[in-house]
């Protein structure tokens, strides 16, 4: 009967300790599992560069790139998000959000930029960005790179299969626009 | 007299003793003898050789195989059916296994799905891709949508390089080919693709 009391005792001290435990840390609640009244708005800066972020024209974030951000009391409705770069006030996004329902919504600001890859040069090339190979290019023909942050790219190229540099550019993405580079021989 | 008996009995229990041992010793305590049949392919080199071996009841076995040519790829099937790397090893918990090692020939038509990690990029529907070459680690391949690009199959690492759809690169293994996704990268997005062996 003694041993008994002391399992028994031991077991409900288990389970107040759990209780204790599951209750006071706050990582235990799901962050995807917002109260079900509440609008979670988050939003993630991949534009390369420092920006504002504005909800229906008014400034409500300051995101580094990489960084997140969660926008203060987003409601239902019709909103316009825009972001401009800090340095610039250059817009690198604006986009319509039509939020109908409570839950959690999220918002990439990417790169918003392109690099259009002319080749004239006679071969096929093989292009580096910054050093990071990205890929071939027939010649004739021109690629596109989608989603450039803001920056600066190096692009590189070679005859495929050949280690010597036919042509270099430096491009600087300071804005929203298209980059162009010809490539000829 | 009663000492005979005595010593006769004796003989005759040390008989029975030993007798019930070689029963228990081969019922239980002796592994019983397997066989391991290895067919190894063209251009395979490594341990166990081709041919028949025998190994004791749960054995290790130990194998090892390497391609002749430079930049190719094992595969090894066991009983044709459990597939692995050129290195590894097994267990003998049967007779009659059958271990075949041989050179991956990724060289046929697959079809391609990509998928976008941007799910607001839409994928194109799956697409056949033809791969040919000279040899199990070079060649050019065709995409059915009229694309065109080249491929390398060095030690493993695949590579697809179109050279005339936006600057597409598809990367995977040759022993996951058909397996396991791969990554890609093209018009400076990024994703996984798999692909099925059409023939």
């Amino acid at each position: 009967m003694t041993v008994s009391k002391k399992s028994m005792s031991r077991i409900l001290a288990g389970i107040a300790a759990f209780s204790l435990i599951s209750v006071c840390i706050p990582g235990c609640k799901s962050p995807s599992s917002p109260e079900p009244d509440t609008i979670t708005f988050i939003v993630t800066n991949d534009c390369g560069t420092a920006v504002h972020v504005l909800w229906n024209g008014v400034q409500q974030l300051s995101l580094d790139h990489g960084a997140q951000g969660v926008l203060p009391n987003p409601t239902i409705g019709t909103h316009i998000i825009s972001a401009n770069v800090q340095e610039s006030g250059v817009q690198v996004v604006s986009a319509t959000m039509d939020i109908q329902n409570f839950g959690q919504y999220y918002f990439k600001i990417e790169g918003p930029s392109t690099i259009r890859v002319t080749n004239t040069y006679g071969a096929i090339l093989s292009i580096t960005m910054n050093g990071t190979y990205i890929g071939d290019i027939g010649d004739n023909l021109t690629h596109t790179l989608r989603k450039i942050r803001i920056g600066d790219y190096v692009l590189e190229a070679r005859v495929k299969g050949d280690e010597t540099v036919v042509a270099t550019v430096t491009i600087k993405v300071d804005g929203v626009g298209e980059y162009p580079w010809v490539i000829a021989r | 007299m009663d000492l005979g008996i005595s010593k006769i009995s004796n003989k005759c229990r040390m008989i029975w003793i030993g007798l019930a041992a070689l029963v228990w010793l081969s019922g239980c305590g002796v592994a019983p003898d397997f066989v391991l049949n290895v067919s190894l392919g063209e251009g395979v080199t490594g341990t166990p050789e081709d041919g028949r071996h025998v190994y004791k009841e749960f054995d290790t076995v130990t194998f090892d195989y390497k391609p002749q040519n430079v930049g190719e790829t094992i595969e090894v099937l066991l009983n044709n059916r459990i597939r692995s790397e050129g290195s590894g090893s097994i267990i003998m918990y049967g007779d009659g296994y059958n271990l075949s090692a041989r050179v991956i020939d990724i060289r046929g038509v697959w079809k391609v799905t990509l998928s976008y990690i941007d799910g607001s990029v839409a994928a194109p529907e799956p697409f056949r891709i033809t791969i040919s070459g000279p040899d199990k680690v070079s060649g050019v391949f065709t995409d059915e949508r009229g694309y065109n690009g080249t491929w390398t199959a060095a030690s493993n690492s695949l590579w697809l390089v179109y050279y005339d759809w936006e600057f597409y690169v598809l990367r995977t293994t040759v022993f996951g080919m058909g397996n396991q996704p791969g990554s890609f990268t093209g018009e400076g997005l990024s994703g996984s693709w798999t692909a099925e062996r059409v023939s």
